[in-house]
């Protein structure tokens, strides 16, 4: 039935000529018997037989329409009228047509781009086999639970002193595994960071992770070549194996068909590649990708911890899990609950002696959780919350405005119109019929806007990608679901903003509206209009406000001052593959002296932090006198670091290459850290880590340097210690080159003086210190621009929309102006006259928008800088921009009302 | 002419679907054959059998072709499909109950 129904609808439609042209056949036929028919009964001659007949069938065209009706096409007939009606007189508005669309484009396209983010970050499942099985174990840590070691990712919790962690031991993974009858898979997987890959001689870096061997059982990813991991390849004698990406394997072997037993070099150890996972899988965070994924059994040696795999009170993996079908997380979490408990308390008695000593007595147990993980584990997606969060106020706010135009042209489109509708509805045109030939109007234009924002949205979502930070986040697409945003916000857009000018349009009370007296005013005349100005000032002036916020926080970044000579210094990190420390300092002194060999380098140093990179180490302390412990930051340094930095010596002697391992330990203080511990002078004195293989080792302050920024420009200095880098061991470090000129033209040079101390080492994220830190301050400058070109635009649109109220005002009111003038009205009296009604207005918004934005810059105070959120110049500062804009849109269309001639202005109808 | 009364809502549908069960019509042959079968006491609207025809058609309830009328002029026929004659027996079902019901209520006595 109904398919019957499609099928002669579509016939129909398709074949309309044939069925117009039928049915006409058909009805001629039907007339030309029935007069026959007439003929032969009554004896009429043929023609009168044929005029009774017409007589007796009525109106032809009625009867045809209503069977056109009567199969569905009227709907059709009327939709394509509509359309027809609409491009016409699109056509013959082009200005309108054409503000109105770019308005949307933009709206529309800033809205499309944030949702593709949105839409890859946090709603999007993992690309697996049924994703909504699985689950993500995390806890909740106390103040004082009872975990001893936690080298995994956490994030403030439900309470203050409380967090959330998302790591556990090994063991605790066993039990959950060997325990569950609830869910069908259990597995672990822990981030390895980026390791050295060496394949066909050369040496770069990959993200890597490790996992169980039933990871990819669990998640149910097949290989695309080869095989994946296997829990055969859990046993610690197995053959050491590696499964790569798709991407990794196009990018770093150029899909080269032979992969699968390939031999390649990870940190230095030999593993065997033996498959490649689907293209669309790229690890089980969203937003990371996993180019190399390697068996548990490697953790020893990529963690350069060999007990890591036995020790109980160290919690760093990550375990998710499979529910059984029918099973709950409830059901789950109670069954879990006990051996979680037996994990907490053995890993709490199993800490080692460094941990006993510390003063954090624990006696609570955390508390488990069993998330839904169909997204994968979630940290880092929440991290980006907030800041989509915000993105997606901006630019929703660009689309209000836009929008608000939108309704303001229809409206005044609408009132030109009223006459062109009265004469419609007098016609016979039923209310209904003309509220949609209006509603197909604003629809086109929504479609045409939402058509172009898409354009929009495709190079809007890789700068909503850069927003967050220096790495694109995920791989956002323009697919299906966004592009049915795009198209559901532009027909909601066109119905919300153009149904009111519709309504509108068609209220009027036809005999008044066809007399001319309706141009005669009343108090509520533009009354909407009046209204959705003030809400486009206030939106306008919020952007504003917030543009006028960021760029005063980047020019408060631009005068911090650093404390050391960010110019001139090229930075690196290298990441060499040997454990042993001698050999570490033996390949750093190397490479140092060939950098130093490179004409235009100045100096050569490494610190174990590279600086301004929110990157920190801080260690808890204790002074030889009183058992205080206090938390210090500590650097690691090559002994010329301070001096090849630039940050001054203010007491004591500098670190030197006496100080080495089997030495006296010794350390170089900051500013603040004198200050704060020690109070007088600090040389000589003496203090200790309180943790650690090394705590209890004396070490003796020799000197004081100044303060200077360590993680972040917006941290002031903290307490900081610069200590000999062959006393506290670190592998990996951040060397910086002082040169003479621009350290970039040095980079190539430099580069191959590393690559010929050692061809293995990679070197990793070549930069200027300059530009770290102009990175570090990322998000604020990404956002400072966002704000500035949304604040723009939404200033555009607003006096775009202002210009065009005030002109269709002052040309309805050409009368009214041309009755003052004749009373003895001075130009000067009209303009003001005008510019006052609109002021009045543009400052209602002002007052309202100043309201509305103290309350919205308190979001995005975690990302200003040295400004309060309502800071007044700020605050005044925009509200001095909107009015002068607003003036001068005001003002252009109220001089040209004062010219007018007043005894044209009288006759003027 | 014999007197006429008003077609009752819906009733053209079954009367057409009923006229043409009894064999392939065009569409002035189904009007003919309405009037015959009802005597002539119905009054029918010429114009009104078309929307009719085209509904029914559209609903999947008749089945058109091109032929060739007794006076040799190409004309279109209309026959029932599976469909229309179960719609035939189901709506004359519900008509004769509603008939029985409506003349049961009229015959009433007022006590």
């Amino acid at each position: 039935m109904l398919w019957s129904r499609l099928r002669s609808f579509w016939h129909n439609n398709v074949h309309r000529a044939d069925m117009e042209r039928e049915m006409a056949d058909e009805l001629q036929f039907h007339l030309e018997r029935r007069a026959e028919h007439l003929a032969e009964d009554r004896g009429l001659s043929p023609e009168e037989a044929r005029r009774i007949a017409r007589i007796e069938f009525g109106s032809v065209e009625k009867w045809k329409d209503e069977t056109r009706q009567s199969v569905g096409l009227r709907v059709l007939d009327d939709a394509r009228a509509d359309l027809r009606f609409a491009f016409r007189s699109f056509s013959k508005s082009k200005g309108f047509t054409a503000a109105a669309i770019l308005t949307l484009a933009l709206g529309i396209g800033a809205n499309t781009a944030v949702f593709s983010v949105v839409d890859a970050l946090l709603l999007r499942e993992l690309p697996v086999k049924n994703p909504g099985e699985l689950i993500v174990f995390d806890f909740v840590r106390g103040p004082r639970d009872m975990v001893a070691g936690y080298g995994g990712y956490g994030r403030s919790g439900p309470a203050p002193g409380y967090s959330v962690r998302t790591a556990f031991s090994a063991p605790t993974f066993e039990r959950l595994r060997d325990r569950a009858t609830t869910l069908s898979h259990v597995f672990a997987f822990s981030r390895a960071g980026r390791l050295n890959v060496m394949a066909d001689g050369q040496t770069d870096t990959a993200s890597a992770l490790l996992v169980t061997g039933n990871y990819f059982d669990a998640l149910g990813v097949p290989p695309l070549v080869g095989r994946t991991l296997s829990p055969g390849d859990d046993a610690p004698q197995a053959r050491q194996v590696v499964v790569i990406s798709h991407r990794y394997w196009q990018r770093r072997f150029a899909g080269e068909p032979g992969i699968v037993g390939k031999a390649i070099e990870i940190n230095r150890i030999p593993v065997v590649i033996v498959g490649v996972t689907p293209p669309g899988f790229h690890g089980i965070r969203i937003s990371e990708t996993s180019d190399v994924t390697l068996p548990m059994t490697m953790a020893p040696e990529t963690t350069g911890d060999p007990g890591r795999l036995q020790q109980p009170w160290m919690w760093w993996m990550e375990i998710m899990g499979r529910l059984k079908p029918g099973v709950t997380r409830e059901q789950a979490l109670a069954e879990l609950l006990p051996a979680f408990h037996d994990s907490v308390r053995e890993s709490w008695a199993a800490r080692p002696p460094a941990e006993a000593t510390s003063p954090r007595t624990g006696s609570g147990m955390p508390q488990l959780r069993v998330q839904p993980g169909a997204q994968g584990p979630d940290g880092p997606r929440l991290d980006a919350q907030p800041v989509l969060f915000a993105v997606f106020a901006v630019v929703g706010a660009v689309l209000l405005i836009g929008s608000v135009n939108l309704a303001n042209l229809l409206l005044v489109r609408a009132s030109a119109r009223r006459h062109e509708v009265s004469v419609r509805l007098t016609l016979g045109a039923s209310r209904g019929r003309v509220i949609r030939q209006l509603l197909t109007e604003s629809l086109l234009l929504a479609l045409a806007g939402g058509a172009m924002g898409v354009v929009v949205a495709l190079w809007g979502k890789d700068f909503m990608l850069w927003l967050p930070g220096p790495e694109p986040l995920v791989d956002a697409r323009i697919d299906a679901r966004v592009l049915g945003f795009a198209a559901g916000l532009s027909a909601a857009t066109a119905l919300a903003f153009g149904i009111g000018p519709a309504l509108r349009a068609t209220q009027t009370a036809l005999a008044r509206s066809l007399k001319a007296s309706a141009q005669k005013g009343s108090i509520a005349r533009g009354l909407g209009s009046k209204i959705l100005l003030t809400a486009q000032v206030a939106i306008s002036l919020v952007l504003l406000v917030g543009a006028g916020l960021f760029a005063r926080t980047l020019h408060n970044f631009s005068r911090v001052d650093v404390g050391f000579k960010a110019s001139n210094l090229l930075v690196f990190q290298v990441k060499p593959a040997v454990q042993d420390a001698n050999a570490t300092f033996e390949l750093y002194d190397r490479l140092a002296s060939a950098v130093d060999a490179v004409p235009g380098v100045l100096a050569t140093t490494h610190s174990a932090m590279p600086l301004i990179a929110s990157s920190e180490w801080s260690t808890e302390i204790r002074l030889d006198e009183g058992a205080q412990e206090r938390e210090a930051f500590v650097q690691a340094v090559r002994p010329n670091f301070l001096e090849a930095i630039g940050i001054p010596l203010l007491a004591g002697r500098n670190l030197s290459e006496a100080d080495a391992a089997g030495r006296p330990w010794v350390a170089v203080i900051n500013e603040t850290m004198a200050r704060q511990f020690f109070g007088g002078n600090p040389i000589g004195r003496r203090f200790q880590f309180v943790r650690g293989p090394d705590r209890n080792v004396p070490i003796e302050v020799v000197g004081v340097a100044g303060d200077s920024k360590y993680s972040s420009l917006k941290q002031r200095a903290p307490a900081t210690l610069f200590m000999p880098h062959r006393q506290v061991a670190v592998r990996n470090v951040t060397v910086e080159v002082r040169t003479a000129s621009d350290p970039m033209t040095l980079a190539p040079a430099i580069r191959d003086a590393v690559r010929r101390v050692d061809p293995h080492l990679p070197l990793v994220d070549m930069k200027t210190q300059e530009q770290q830190i102009a990175l570090s301050t990322g998000k604020p400058r990404a956002f400072a621009w966002l704000t500035a070109a949304a604040s723009a635009i939404g200033l555009l649109l607003a006096s775009i929309g202002l210009y065009g109220i005030v002109s269709y005002d002052t040309s309805r009111r050409t009368n009214e102006i041309g009755i003052r003038m004749a009373l003895g009205a001075r130009r000067a009296d009209v303009i003001r006259l005008i510019m006052t009604q609109t002021m009045v207005i543009v400052a209602i918004g002002a007052a309202g928008g100043c309201a509305l934005a103290v309350s919205a810059s308190a979001l995005i105070q975690s990302m200003l800088f040295n400004v309060a959120p309502s800071d007044p110049a700020t605050m005044t500062a925009a509200v001095a921009v909107l009015l002068a804009v607003a003036f001068l849109a005001a003002y252009v269309p109220a001089r040209r009302a004062a010219r007018l001639d007043p005894t044209l202005a009288l006759r003027y109808e | 002419m014999p007197p006429q009364a008003d077609l009752l809502p819906g009733t053209l549908d079954l009367l057409i679907l009923k006229a043409v069960s009894l064999g392939a019509h065009h569409g002035y042959g189904v009007l003919l054959r309405i009037e015959q079968l009802t005597g002539g006491a119905l009054s029918i609207e010429q114009g009104a059998l078309y929307p009719a025809l085209y509904r029914l058609e559209h609903q999947g309830l008749l089945d058109t072709e091109w032929g060739t009328s007794d006076n040799n002029r190409k004309a279109k026929f209309y026959r029932l499909t599976a469909a229309g004659r179960k719609r035939l027996k189901t709506e004359t079902d519900r008509w004769k109950l509603t008939v029985l019901a409506m003349s049961t209520a009229l015959k009433a006595q007022e006590v």
